[in-house]
């Protein structure tokens, strides 16, 4: 619902009702916001009190911001930042379009070739490439130590396009037809039947897509030898095993890099989502659909 | 990708186990392809570097050929230049290693990359790969052609048919560094012998560098304070150590911590079993059918049915544990010798971290005697021998001045000279270090026992260094190659591993683990016996 | 733009799957399709090259499950060893055993995890309040970033042997519980561990299938006198069902990935008799070893249970008057 009021039509629940919900929303959201507190907590806590306390500060007596200033500095987060964000902006971009067009061109019914590719890429589905194949193609094609290698090896994304193409095909085909009849072209009945009407889709997938682009770091150290060019998450869990270095010796277990560290690099990975997240929630929002009766 | 952080997981004490077993990780020989034979029997076996010790700063107590280090309660007053000349000839050398560290950013800018450079007289081509994707890595870089001249390996990582792909690809180093030739390079002269041993030979030949670590294996840390509180002396029997923990335990805390993937070596060897392999009359029996390893299995079960472990280790990863042991929850647990530094006296608060004593009558395991270890890229002499003064230069000794460039970095830049002649660290050094331009994983000195700030406690070590290391024992297939254990080791030491772990964690009867060894046996720990058998035949030489 | 030739055929509404109808359809040939559809060709073109260049282009990699996968030795070089690395596996009393274990597990994910998140979001759906629902959505996603590392530390902490629960439970006078590390708890461990990380996450996709649910719909149910809950049956479910038995099936194809990094943490703490997958036996005894070809052998395994999963449970959506994923002919 776009505004707050209840629509006419839905009656006023009974008390029981809310109460339950209420209840039950009321947990759901503790279980999810208090051990992410104790996550911010822990990370702007001190060492020492960390340590005393195990490993997990729920009200930390000091605030203590080293943990922060600790990654920030530096330089190396700012240049991984950056490209961690170009990358996410283009792939995001390029993935989503690919994405669109094929999952149209697959929802339109008796397309020539529709089952045969869409049976194709499923297959993809089940039997994804071997790391070292997919590394081989990489080479073979010039994108080594390439910034398009981060992208154009996951250029799209199965469970996405399938999706996409499952949403695209819910959209009601008399709409498609009265546009045929006035006249527009395939990629006209996209641009202004199809896109208009799939706002949320598109924004969950382009959610899915920018969030997967912005985890990625795997793919980043084998397919880059340029740390230079390493995204945001390479660069941060070298944060957390850094401290090993200190111990490297026969053996020796990793000496603990500070808990507060660990912490600061969950929550820095978390900002950009926490961030962006809004803009995409405005199109969750019922009531896009105008128009026509669904069948 | 599924599959993240495993290999970082998988170092975080699970690869203890796999540490320990023969030689540098695991091959496979034979088979067809180029795949050579990189077994030592029947061949000419190149004798291993000559033993040089470099003369450098005077020690406050000296080191012994048994693996003792030197001990230096102070920094050295009198550093000066190792006087080696500049090994490079401006050329570009490209070398890959491992990292723990952070991307060093731009090198043009990053002084200590230019110093590096400088001084070594070449330009300097990185390719850093974190160590928790160093398998993966390797393998992708190990499918094309060009290598870079200097390769990393070790440091606890698997790389797949390492000894068939360096006998395939890298440089024969055998007639630059075998007996006296080594003279040419002192401070490659000054590598202990334990540390060459240990890497042994491939095919008989020699054909890489190690970087050394102590002869000690896995250690107990342990809160002496509270120890000593309660009476237990330095020198302790099973039976002290049994009753300890006992005492230890109470009001939340605990006797011992345990993890769900730990190395019982330090018990293991206590209670006098053998390190991994027994060797008699030239037979092999693994550790593992022993009856002192099965009572020290034992013990450690009693003592966490008793209550006297903490009892969520099982779950817990190592680092973890580490911290319960700071803030004194439990009183000691096992760890690589590395783990004691000024890191350490630094987090154990209000308390003095020590290393256990064996106990009584007890043989520690020893380790590989080194970290890890470089190969070259094949290529002609005079590039070899460029890059082997390379590795030269960067080996130099503690107390040289070339030390200090390596691992504290540019005078003024990244340190300053503190009243005492320490180095005392900059900001600068906060970016630019050794940690994230790991030179020394590349080669380094023979390591020195120098706990900066803290003296009493080096001499301390120093003092345990002495009555353990005359008692450590090796492993026996150290520089031995088989080629079932190298394919099948890594599984195989898991399933035993698993088998301990019901038993001591989850109740099970030895019983279970006696079947287990049966299994590990059938599977092939049996074959693997008799192979390292036979190259035990060859390399008494 | 001029009218290129209709698809008469098409029917207007697409989700039936009926005879009838095809048997009128006049069979276009394919010149004429092709004509027709170049648009639409031009707009698959980069998906499909993609597809064709990356993992096409990747899949005679899977012939090193038939080698013995030297990397250095390369793909094509390495000796052949015919089904020896599948029979090793199989061959492996842990191999079936991990696989039990997965096949549960995933029985259980199946049951308790993947309804989760769309009850969740019709809980969402459901409130009137326009405040509370943005606010609980903006919150519940986040343990999805959470890595699985410090989900399994936390787990421990609230739930360990000397976790919160157990200390809170001790202070007064209860007994405790035995979970973490309890090889019998395992399995309701896990499934709560990942229904926590990811039910948030997993509400967003079905909230967008919620949003596309016609407002009028319900106007004209409420009009005839359809009460909440018939409301909720009759408009809601079965707009949102093509989705779910989309997802269902996409799942279904990949259901002996139970995930990896939760297993691989939490093996060690339960033993392997209940903490072994396919995923952890196969990296030990697999990519663990070097051995790739293994690995490989095992992807392959369950890529055939999958395809032969999302085979049936397509045909089964199609008895049912589904879509599917893909339709038969």
């Amino acid at each position: 619902m776009s505004s707050s009021q209840r629509p006419i039509w839905m009656g006023k629940p009974r008390l029981v009702t809310r109460i339950a919900k209420g209840i039950a929303l009321f947990i759901v959201v503790m279980l999810v916001i208090f051990p992410f507190w104790t996550i911010v907590a822990t990370s702007i806590a001190t060492p020492e009190e960390v340590v005393a306390n195990g490993g997990w500060v729920v009200i930390p007596e000091t605030i203590s911001f080293a943990a922060y200033t600790d990654i920030l500095r530096g330089g190396v987060i700012t240049n991984a930042l950056t490209v961690s964000a170009g990358i996410t902006l283009v792939g995001t971009a390029t993935s989503l379009v690919a994405t669109i067009f094929l999952a149209y061109a697959l929802a339109r019914p008796n397309v020539v070739g529709g089952r045969p590719i869409l049976l194709l890429v499923l297959f993809t589905f089940l039997f994804p490439p071997a790391m070292i194949p997919s590394f081989l193609v990489v080479k073979e094609t010039g994108l080594f130590d390439s910034y398009a290698a981060l992208i154009l090896p996951v250029l799209i994304n199965v469970f996405n396009l399938v999706v996409m193409r499952g949403f695209f095909q819910g959209v009601p085909g008399e709409l498609i037809e009265a546009a045929r009849l006035d006249g527009a072209g395939d990629f006209r009945i996209l641009t202004r039947i199809i896109l208009p009407l799939s706002k949320a889709v598109v924004a969950v997938i382009g959610l899915f897509y920018a969030v997967s682009y912005w985890n990625s770091f795997f793919n980043a150290i084998i397919y880059l030898d340029d740390t230079t060019k390493w995204p945001i998450q390479a660069v941060l869990r070298q944060y957390v095993s850094q401290g090993a270095a200190l111990a490297d010796t026969s053996e020796a277990t990793m000496v603990n890099s500070p808990q507060s560290v660990k912490m600061a690099v969950v929550v820095l990975a978390t900002v950009p989502i926490i961030l962006v997240y809004p803009f995409i929630q405005r199109f969750f929002t019922k009531g896009v659909l105008t128009g026509a009766i669904k069948s | 990708m599924t599959s993240i952080n495993r290999r970082n997981l998988l170092r975080l004490g699970g690869v203890a186990a796999l540490a320990g077993t023969a030689g540098p990780a695991l091959v496979a020989c034979g088979g067809g392809g180029s795949a050579g034979d990189v077994s030592n029997q029947g061949k000419d076996l190149a004798p291993f570097p000559t033993f040089v010790p470099f003369q450098g700063p005077e020690p406050d107590m000296p080191g012994d050929e048994t693996g003792v280090q030197p001990l230096y309660l102070h920094y050295p007053q009198d550093v000066q230049s190792a006087g080696f000349d500049t090994p490079g000839d401006g050329s570009e050398v490209t070398i890959s290693m491992v990292t723990y560290g952070t991307p060093p950013g731009n090198l043009e800018s990053n002084q200590l990359y230019q110093a590096f450079n400088e001084a070594l007289g070449v330009t300097l081509k990185l390719t850093l790969i974190p160590a928790a994707t160093f398998t993966e890595k390797m393998s992708t870089m190990m499918t094309g052609n060009d290598f870079p001249d200097i390769i990393m390996f070790g440091g606890g990582n698997v790389v797949p048919r390492e000894q068939q792909f360096i006998q395939a690809n890298c440089h024969d180093l055998s007639d630059f560094i075998s007996g006296d030739n080594v003279k040419d390079y002192p401070a490659l002269a000054n590598i202990p012998p334990y540390s060459w041993q240990g890497l042994g030979r491939i095919g008989g030949r020699l054909y890489a560098i190690p970087t050394e670590r102590p002869v000690f294996g896995g250690c107990l840390m342990v809160n002496r304070s509270a120890l000593n509180d309660i009476g237990v002396p330095l020198d302790w029997t099973k039976e002290d150590y049994v009753s300890a923990m006992a005492e230890l335990t109470g009001n939340k805390k605990y006797g011992v911590g345990m993890t769900g993937d730990f190395n019982p070596d330090f018990w293991a060897g206590s209670f006098g079993a053998p390190n991994l392999w027994q060797v008699d009359g030239g037979a092999f029996t693994p550790t593992y059918a022993t009856d002192q390893y099965r009572e020290a299995i034992q013990m450690l079960a009693k003592l966490f049915s008793d209550g006297h472990a903490y009892p969520d280790g099982a779950n817990l990863p190592a680092t973890d544990m580490k911290t319960q042991f700071y803030n004194g929850t439990i009183n000691n647990y096992r760890d690589g010798w590395g783990a004691m530094g000024t890191y350490t006296f630094n987090m154990a608060k209000g308390f003095t971290a020590d290393f256990g004593n064996p106990f009584a009558g007890g043989k520690p395991w020893g380790g590989q005697g080194r970290y890890g270890y470089v190969a070259f890229k094949k290529a002609d002499d005079a590039r070899i021998k460029m890059l082997l003064g390379i590795c030269n230069y960067l080996a130099s000794p503690f107390g040289t001045r070339e030390f200090e460039l390596f691992n504290y970095g540019v005078e003024d830049a990244h340190f300053t000279r503190g009243d005492d002649g320490a180095p005392v660290q900059t900001e600068l050094w906060e970016t630019e270090n050794k940690t994230n331009i790991p030179m020394t994983y590349v080669a380094s000195a023979p390591l020195v026992l120098y706990y900066n700030g803290y003296p009493d406690e080096a001499e301390r070590i120093y003092e345990w260094e002495k009555q353990v290391a005359p008692i450590t024992q090796p492993d026996p297939t150290n520089g031995l190659r088989s080629q079932t254990w190298t394919e099948k080791g890594a599984e195989l030491e898991q399933a035993i591993r698993d088998a301990y772990g019901d038993v001591i964690f989850r109740g099970a009867d030895i019983a279970a683990f006696d079947e287990a060894v049966e299994g590990w046996m059938d599977r092939g720990g049996r074959q693997a016996a008799e192979e390292f058998q036979e190259e035990y035949e060859t390399a008494k030489s | 733009m001029v009218a290129t030739p209709t698809r008469e055929p098409e029917a207007p509404t697409s989700t039936s799957d009926d005879p009838a109808a095809k048997l009128e359809a006049p069979k276009t040939p394919l010149r004429r399709r092709l004509r027709r559809d170049w648009v639409l060709l031009a707009l698959m073109l980069p998906g499909v090259g993609y597809f064709l260049v990356f993992h096409y282009g990747a899949l005679f990699g899977n012939v090193i499950a038939f080698k013995d996968y030297v990397p250095f030795i390369g793909v094509w070089d390495s000796p052949w060893v015919g089904i020896d690395n599948f029979t090793s596996l199989m061959n492996n009393s842990q191999f079936w055993h991990a696989a039990w274990n997965t096949v549960s597990i995933a029985g259980l994910q199946l049951i308790f995890y993947f309804p989760a998140p769309l009850a969740l979001a019709l809980l969402l759906h459901s409130l009137a309040g326009d405040t509370i629902r943005r606010f609980v959505q903006s919150v519940v996603y986040l343990p999805h970033f959470i890595s699985w590392v410090i989900v399994v530390a936390l787990f421990q902490q609230v739930l360990g042997d000397v976790g919160v629960l157990n200390g809170v439970l001790a202070d007064n006078g209860l007994s405790t519980i035995d979970i973490i590390g309890n090889p019998d708890a395992y399995r309701p461990l896990v499934i709560a561990q990942i229904i926590w990380k990811e039910c948030g996450w997993g509400t967003i996709i079905f909230l967008a299938a919620l949003t596309n649910v016609n407002e009028q719909l319900y106007e004209a149910a409420a009009i005839d006198g359809a009460n909440a809950w018939r409301r909720f049956w009759h408009v809601t479910l079965p707009a949102i069902r093509p989705v779910v038995i989309l997802l269902l099936i996409l799942r279904l194809g990949d259901i002996l990935t139970v995930g990896f990094e939760q297993f691989f943490l939490q093996r060690n703490a339960v033993g392997p008799g209940a903490g072994e997958v396919l995923d952890t036996f196969v990296f030990y005894t697999g990519i663990g070893s070097g051995n790739f070809g293994t690995a490989t052998a095992a992807g392959l395994m369950k890529g055939a249970i999958g395809l032969v999963l999302v085979y049936s449970a397509n045909k089964i959506a199609h008895r049912l008057g589904e879509q599917g994923v893909y339709k038969s002919r």
